[in-house]
């Protein structure tokens, strides 16, 4: 296994942290040793020491801009850095900001790789994902060589339910440069098509090469290796990675959600609420809402869970009501409620219109098997398992889809290999899925 | 299988409808229903990117001859402590001594934390410092010596001058330069300005690089070049070169290429390009009528520049295009050759100051820019001066917030149409929802109210 929590004091020295940056000796174990939620205070002022670093360099692209409204090299710098800033801060703002400064520099120069793959990268960020593909397309057909470009289109495609086509994109980029943004995408995309060993495989190979000149991206890549293993049921490694984002990243919600969702996994359900409930008062993402709203289902709170489906419930009808309509979350979170079934129908509807992907077949055919609409349910759900994606709560739906018709056999197979793949793939939905089969089983 | 969701869907989104939104956030929650989250971006290999190479006639020691190298190009002062060199990458100066482009001496620089080793001066590695980072505070440069040599790893200002935006907006479009090679309405800048890069520069005997007898005698061809695991990243000598005359599509072969073999590779390549650029200015320039090296053919510039060495003459003064010098405004001088006007001067790209003047002193590259008192974190913009100021916060963590504030003053930030305070001091319940909500401190360039009573 590869060893993710060993970070010499040394490797902290390549990140600059600190005003004379060679004299620091920070404790890499701090974080992991105390509330994951509460970072000391060395590990806060890391983060404030890169986000004054961030905020300072685009202070310094700005003035450039403003005194020459032709500097492209300022447009892309300024570009790259308020997309690193929005990933350091969550100021969605930023990206509005990148899209303005790297149009400009394309235009004031064509000639410029930089800028044009970077401002596709944007526009992915944005979920503009067909204005993506194209000018994806048109890049790599221009710079062949130049892996980023290759990275960026295949995001595009996978975004747009092209499987085959994103798995070649990522299979040229990784030819070129091997590397995290590399090799984490061609984890990403084996993953996708069900093969667990090549994902493994090119895990290893990103935390391997990581350089760690970026720790916002070293930090999301362990908590994405985390929830690889998290997916299959692999608490221990999961949590060690959680761990090690922390150490990279402190106080990054994701980690600590992820670790609530292995204390839920562990049975401790008061531990995980304490986590997503410091989670969610700082970013009430919709995922953590609801999970933490399924956990005091779980431990009988049902006023507070009532609290959070309500905001879980606003936070989808403000995306609705701002031309969000692919948030696959919510629309599964509509059906599960089930108060408004139809309405359910028809945003997955939309959403599977508007972005075909193996999840937005599964999350119509959820919707669909929620209006009693069986057979249409049922042909759903195959297509989301058509790739042989090993996603539990793929398996999860259509097995009640399965046990709705009355095709009991089938029914037992999906929702025994849900549980297979990950015991704790829902912190309500497991249950239900082992209730579900002892009732089988019962009538039998 | 992990749902992964565009991680912008999710934090940006509820930013944008007006939720509260702190914290890292880059990863995408992913419990379910996911399309693929952006992997992560790449911001190029700047450690790795060669800027410029230089070699010189020492000002101290005129037996000596000086070689340096940067990396890490169009660094700020904000950016400074993030300057460093790659521990993966090999950073190489090469010496042809007899005219074949191959090297015969190759001084290989790896770094580790706050030291560096050099083979390939001697028959011992050299081991030396590097020069500590700093964004405010001047550092005293460490001198490395070994016997005649002396060696200095760290940051200096950049002292390369050109109008980059201009040159490239030129090449892309040429019209008839009104101010340097910028159109009427346009100022040429030093796009290189206040900006910093990470140096390496070796001094050693003429003799040792020219394996000859004396200091005012010899030829040698040097080149720059990084490597990680034994595969080349990046090689350069002549200033302007690939910017200039390196089709895109060829940039990158032409940075895995040795000096030995471009001429073979590229030499035709660079050939059409500079007589396509000749023919893209005839009607918006004078007639050629020769550059600084005379009135070359753009076969005859190709032959000469293909091979990307520098190359050294000792019993001839020592400087561009005899070697480079630190401060030689080498631009101009490359644009009339390749342009084939100018005369001895070149063509001007209307750039010709330095930042900062060179020192006469090792490490002769002068002493880093850095972020204004009045900017460095930690501080206000402008300094509070009433007992309630409206002011800018330049940046840092609670303990420079601590400190800037003062004990039992108060300073007030909006954050979602709203006041929160924070009081220096105060019981940890006073404070804890303002922390709980910025955890990290205030952000740079947040205007703030401060409120001193005290």
């Amino acid at each position: 296994m590869v060893s993710i929590m060993t970070r010499s004091p040394r490797n902290w020295v390549l990140l600059g942290f600190g005003t004379i940056a060679l004299a620091l000796a920070v404790s890499a174990a701090g974080s992991a040793s105390g509330d994951p939620s509460r970072p000391d205070t060395a590990s806060t002022d890391r983060i404030a020491a890169l986000l004054t670093e961030t905020n300072g360099a685009i202070a310094f692209w700005e003035d450039r801009v403003a005194r020459d409204a032709a500097d492209f090299v300022a447009y892309n710098k300024l570009g790259d850095l308020y997309l690193r800033r929005a990933e350091q801060t969550g100021d969605v703002s930023d990206y509005a900001r990148a899209q303005v400064a790297l149009e400009s520099s394309v235009t004031l120069l064509e000639r410029n790789y930089e800028g044009r793959v970077l401002l596709a990268y944007t526009y992915n960020s944005q979920h503009e994902f067909e204005k993506a593909l194209a000018f994806a397309e048109a890049l790599v057909e221009e710079y062949p060589d130049k892996p980023f470009g290759w990275g960026v289109l295949g995001d595009a495609q996978l975004a747009l339910g092209l499987y085959d086509a994103a798995d070649r994109s990522y299979g040229r980029m990784v030819g070129l440069a091997p590397s995290l943004a590399s090799f984490s995408r061609a984890a990403h995309i084996a993953e996708v098509r069900g093969d667990l060993a090549l994902a493994e495989l090119n895990w290893d190979n990103a935390l391997r090469v990581d350089s760690g000149a970026a720790p916002e991206a070293s930090a999301w890549a362990r908590v994405e290796f985390g929830r690889f293993h998290f997916n299959r049921g692999d608490l221990d490694v999961a949590e060690e990675a959680y761990h090690a984002s922390l150490d990279m990243y402190p106080g990054n919600i994701h980690a600590i959600a992820s670790l609530g969702a292995v204390r839920a996994a562990r049975g401790d359900d008061d531990g995980a609420i304490a986590l997503y409930e410091q989670v969610v008062d700082r970013n009430p993402l919709p995922d953590y809402v609801i999970a933490l709203g399924d956990l005091y289902t779980r431990t009988g709170d049902h006023a507070k869970a009532d609290r959070l489906y309500a905001l879980a419930d606003a936070i989808g009808q403000l995306y609705e009501a701002n031309g969000i309509r692919d948030e696959l979350t919510l629309i599964l979170f509509d059906a599960d409620r089930g108060v408004a079934p139809a309405r359910a129908l028809a945003r997955a509807e939309q959403a599977l219109d508007g972005r075909p992907s193996i999840w937005s077949a599964d999350t119509y055919g959820w919707a669909l098997y929620r209006v009693g609409r069986l057979e249409e349910a049922r042909a759903q759900a195959e297509v989301a398992l058509s790739l042989g994606t090993q996603d539990a709560l793929l398996y999860f739906h259509a097995g009640m889809i399965a046990a709705g018709q009355g095709d009991t056999a089938a029914a037992i197979d999906y929702l025994n290999e849900a549980l297979r793949i990950n015991p704790y793939f829902h912190v309500l939905h497991a249950g239900h899925a082992r209730a579900a089969l002892e009732a089988m089983a019962a009538d039998s | 299988m992990s749902r992964i969701n565009n991680w912008a869907s999710r934090v940006g989104l509820v930013a944008a409808l007006g939720l509260a939104v702190f914290g890292f956030v880059m990863v995408a929650p992913q419990l379910e229903s996911a399309d693929h989250k952006d992997g992560p971006r790449v911001s190029g290999d700047p450690k790795a990117d060669i800027n410029d190479v230089y070699a010189f006639r020492s000002t101290e020691n005129s037996a000596n001859v000086v070689f340096a190298l940067t990396v890490n190009p169009l660094t700020p002062p904000a950016q400074n402590l993030s300057a460093m060199f790659d521990e993966s990458v090999s950073y190489n100066f090469h010496i042809d001594q007899n005219g074949d482009l191959t090297p015969d001496i190759t001084a290989a620089f790896t770094f580790d934390g706050d030291t560096f080793t050099v083979t390939g001066l001697g028959a011992q590695p050299i081991t030396g410092d590097v020069t500590p980072l700093s964004t405010t505070e001047a550092v005293t440069p460490v001198v490395n010596t070994e016997g005649p040599i002396r060696i200095f790893a760290g940051l200096r200002d950049d002292p390369f001058i050109m109008d980059l935006v201009g040159i490239q907006g030129f090449i892309a479009n040429p019209v008839t330069p009104v101010n340097g090679v910028r159109p009427a309405g346009e100022t040429p800048t030093d796009t290189f300005g206040g900006t910093n890069v990470s140096m390496i520069l070796v001094e050693l005997p003429i003799t040792v690089a020219t394996g000859g007898t004396n200091a005012n005698s010899g030829t040698i061809n040097a080149w720059g070049s990084t490597s990680r695991g034994g595969v080349q990243i990046d090689r350069m000598a002549v200033p302007g070169l690939n910017v200039l005359v390196v089709p895109d599509a060829q940039k990158d072969a032409f940075n895995s290429a040795v000096p030995a073999n471009s001429q073979a590779q590229f030499g035709s390549t660079i050939t059409q390009a500079i007589q396509g650029l000749r023919d893209a200015v005839m009607s918006v320039l004078p007639a050629e009528n020769g550059g600084p090296l005379g009135n070359l053919s753009a076969a005859q510039v190709s032959a000469a520049l293909s091979p990307d060495a520098v190359t050294i003459d000792f019993s001839s003064p020592v400087q561009f295009p005899n070697g480079r010098r630190l401060q030689d405004d080498v631009v101009n001088a490359a644009l009339g050759v390749v342009l084939n006007r100018g005369g001895a001067t070149g063509i001007s790209d209307g750039v010709d100051t330095l930042d900062k003047p060179v020192t006469a002193t090792f490490p002769y590259a002068a002493s880093p820019h850095l972020l204004g008192a009045t900017d460095a974190p930690g501080t206000f913009t402008p300094a509070p001066a009433f007992r309630v100021s409206l002011t800018v916060w330049n940046g840092g963590g609670y303990p420079l917030l601590d400190a800037a504030v003062g004990t039992g003053n108060s300073v007030w930030v909006m954050v979602d149409g709203k006041f929160h305070g924070y009081t220096v001091g105060a019981p940890a319940f006073v404070n804890a929802n303002f922390i709980s909500m910025l955890p990290a401190g205030i952000a740079t360039r947040t205007a703030v109210v401060v409120s001193r009573p005290q």
